[in-house]
């Protein structure tokens, strides 16, 4: 909450591209295979609600650039296919390791 | 160590009233000061600002509601910008300078086929830049300085319009153009002296302009074909922001090349018929360029028109005249090439945002060109679309400057514009090959970083050459200037290390900084051979541009100095004819003697003299006035003897008196009554 420069940078410093734009975590399901309800339209408007708040235009904040081209990063990752997979699987097993816990 | 950063509950409440009196105040400086959005067309500019949270144009001087790009030099030595200059043009081609936005940051290389088709001269510099020759002010002026001149006139009426001070502005250019053509768009803003908030896109601040009010997401692509260039963009518009997802253009197609094709159907007639070839005649060319772009646009609306050029020259026979039709069929057929050239561009725009053209939801038509029955035909037929023609093609991109010129000021919130990089930034490797480092329609601001080392044994500085465009030979794009990194410490070859910073700021201008990783030293660039000025060239015009504003105030204060004198001389004799009789002859005399010195003085044009004589006479019309009302008191003789006895000791005493003048004129009234 608070500043979302400062929200963005924490996430993607803990690698968390989904709380970058702000988007419910991948869930897993029985089989161990990652679930997410985001569609690439969800990203991109995501993408967009998140730009006007971070955009350095909108933001005066000096990280807000890096915030911003950050945000960039992680839609275009979020919306490349491969990317998505590597993602989600990987969040799957940090899922499933917090479940066995 | 203090964590300076932490916000303890009890600081943060002196903090925030704090913050509500430094928002009071920035709120009242944003009243005094507009910032205003400016489309600097190829043949006309228009300029709106914000009123009321709606954009709104700002009308001339003149009253129009955009202004024509032009600018003139007459052999008097006055400069003339707008409407007038224009009016001019055909009797002063070669001091009259148009369409200049053509020339505008290139080198002489890139614009051979331009430079034909204008009346005036223009010429290489030796760095290669392009420089434009005018005989009557007896120099050569930078295409930077004549849009400055266009700017500074918009930038003083708009002020005179909105009644408030205008020094920042948004400026728009095609999408198309590259980074010398922006930077060199904001020096001639600097040159003008006004502070250039932000180059924005010409196609993108029509659609910022036309999504204002639009709540729905829309995908749309807008076509804008102006006097000069043509641009393509595709653009997703929705919950307040404008993403560019494509664009792509040509920056040397537009209106003016349609005006060609009928100069040369025109001239190439006329030769066939008289052997003779008007286009090397200054004047005759000039009057077929404005008979031909009025021709097209009556063929806008008319299926025929009539181009009358009467004494378009003389032979040995006689005078020679121009009379001839123009029908839509064949301007379509001289510029059918044309319109195929405005094609490629959008299929590109299609293939780069990944769209089809089912996926488009509207068609924009922007720039006065698209006003072209066959420009629309071809694009309905292209797009399967009806084109939306709700936006006024010339002033919407105006209007979409100042939307964004709003919300950079903090006016206008909820609206954020993320536009793309419209070429590939690349830099020159081995054998020539352009390597790209930021592919093109990136979302800005965008950077990229690259590291380099040496290629040679104790090696201390590396030449690197910039270049931006689509093709895979450095000698096919435009290079941007090369820089050298000095200052690398000898070392065997490959073993330093120097990161090298690309950056694209919002405005689309690149920056490029390096770092030595080795001792994490920051590198001088000196960037060079670049087609812009360099930057303690545009200070010398600034200041020259100054001059010239001083130098107008000055002339325009001995124009107001003259009119007055002649007022003054006319209102004088005036009552003195009319009211001779009431006044001494001695004072008369006076007056009329006085009189003449100011007739003199006009006549030598002295200003200082003007003035001075000005107030003399003033002061003699003000004791001639209590004779005329001191005449009617008094019929006596003794009457006029009476204020005629003190009126030469008035002045006499006027040396002593200064301190207090009305005491003494009312002495006077009594002493007459």
């Amino acid at each position: 909450a608070g500043d979302p420069v400062a929200c963005i940078l924490q996430a993607w410093r803990q690698k968390d591209y989904f709380g970058v734009l702000q988007l419910p975590s991948p869930g897993v399901d029985g089989l161990g295979e990652p679930v997410w309800a985001c569609t690439p339209l969800d990203v991109d408007r995501a993408y967009r609600r998140v730009s006007l708040s971070v955009h350095p235009d909108k933001n005066s904040t000096p990280g807000a650039r890096q915030a911003f081209e950050i945000v960039k990063k992680v839609k275009m990752m979020l919306k490349s296919e491969g990317d998505l997979e590597a993602i989600l699987k990987k969040a799957a097993e940090v899922a499933g390791r917090e479940r066995e816990r | 160590m203090a964590d300076y950063r932490r916000v303890t509950p009890g600081r943060s409440q002196p903090r925030n009233l704090f913050s509500v009196g430094a928002s009071r105040m920035r709120a009242v400086n944003i009243r005094c000061e507009k910032v205003v959005g400016i489309d600097l067309g190829t043949t006309n500019s228009a300029v709106a600002a914000m009123e009321g949270g709606k954009p709104t144009i700002v009308t001339n001087a003149e009253g129009s509601r955009t202004t024509p790009s032009v600018v003139a030099f007459t052999k008097a030595g006055d400069r003339l910008v707008g409407q007038i200059a224009k009016r001019q043009g055909v009797v002063n081609p070669e001091n009259t300078f148009f369409s200049v936005k053509r020339f505008i940051g290139r080198r002489m290389d890139e614009v051979k086929e331009e430079s034909k088709q204008v009346p005036y001269q223009v010429v290489q510099d030796p760095n290669g830049n392009v420089k434009l020759d005018c005989p009557n002010a007896g120099r050569q002026f930078a295409a930077e300085e004549i849009s400055a001149q266009v700017l500074r006139k918009l930038i003083d009426d708009a002020s005179k319009f909105l009644n408030d001070k205008v020094d920042k502005a948004v400026i728009t250019v095609p999408a198309y153009f590259n980074d010398s053509q922006r930077q060199a768009t904001k020096d001639s803003g600097k040159i003008a002296g006004v502070e250039v908030l932000r180059i924005i896109n010409e196609p993108t601040a029509a659609a910022l302009a036309y999504g204002l009010d639009k709540k729905a997401n829309e995908t749309i692509l807008v076509f804008d074909l102006g006097g000069g260039t043509f641009d393509v963009s595709i653009l997703e518009v929705g919950d307040g922001v404008f993403e560019v997802l494509s664009t792509s253009g040509d920056t040397h197609l537009g209106g003016d090349d349609f005006d060609k094709r009928i100069v040369d159907l025109l001239a190439n007639e006329f030769q066939q018929a008289e052997s003779m070839d008007l286009r090397n005649d200054r004047q005759a060319l000039q009057r077929l360029t404005e008979a031909a772009e009025k021709a097209k646009i009556e063929l806008s609306t008319l299926p025929q028109t009539s181009v009358n050029l009467p004494f378009i020259t003389a032979t040995a026979d006689g005078p020679k005249h121009i009379d001839t039709n123009i029908t839509k069929a064949k301007f379509e057929d001289i510029c059918s090439d044309l319109l195929d050239r405005c094609r490629r561009p959008v299929e590109q725009a299609l293939k780069d945002a990944k769209l089809s053209l089912s996926e488009i939801d509207e068609v924009i038509l922007v720039g006065g060109s698209s006003r072209i029955p066959a420009v629309r035909d071809l694009v309905q037929s292209m797009t399967q679309k009806e084109p939306n023609v709700s936006v006024n093609p010339d002033e919407v991109v105006a209007l979409g400057a100042a939307v964004q010129a709003g919300v950079l000021a903090g006016e206008v919130s909820d609206i954020v514009l993320l536009d793309v990089t419209p070429l590939s930034l690349g830099l020159e490797t081995l054998g020539g090959v352009n390597t790209k480092l930021i592919t093109r329609n990136t979302t800005l601001p965008t950077s990229k970083s690259e590291t380099f080392s040496t290629a040679a044994d104790g090696q201390t500085s590396v030449e690197i050459n910039v270049v931006q465009g689509e093709r895979e030979f450095v000698r096919d794009c435009k290079s941007l200037g090369t820089f050298r990194l000095d200052g690398i410490p000898p070392a065997p070859r490959g073993v330093p290390q120097v990161e090298v910073k690309f950056d694209i700021d919002a405005n689309g201008i690149l920056s490029v900084t390096a770092t030595d990783k080795g001792t994490g030293r920051q590198q001088d660039i000196k960037i060079t051979g670049a087609s812009t000025l360099p930057s303690d060239e545009v200070d010398a015009m600034v200041k020259e541009a100054e001059k010239f504003a001083d130098e107008d105030k000055a002339k325009r204060d001995s124009v107001d100095t003259k009119n007055q004198a002649d007022s003054m001389v006319y209102q004088t004799e005036k009552q003195l004819k009319e009211f001779g009789e009431k006044i001494p002859d001695d004072l008369k005399g006076k007056v009329e003697a006085s009189i003449k010195v100011l007739r003199e003085s006009i006549d030598k044009d002295d200003v200082e003299g003007m003035k001075a004589n000005m107030k003399k006479l003033q002061e003699e019309a003000m004791q001639m006035g209590a004779a005329m009302y001191g005449g009617q008191g008094g019929p006596a003789p003794g009457g006029p003897e009476g204020p005629g006895g003190p009126g030469p000791q008035g002045p006499g005493g006027a040396d002593g008196k200064g301190d207090d003048d009305d005491t003494v004129v009312d002495a006077e009234f009594k002493d007459a009554n």
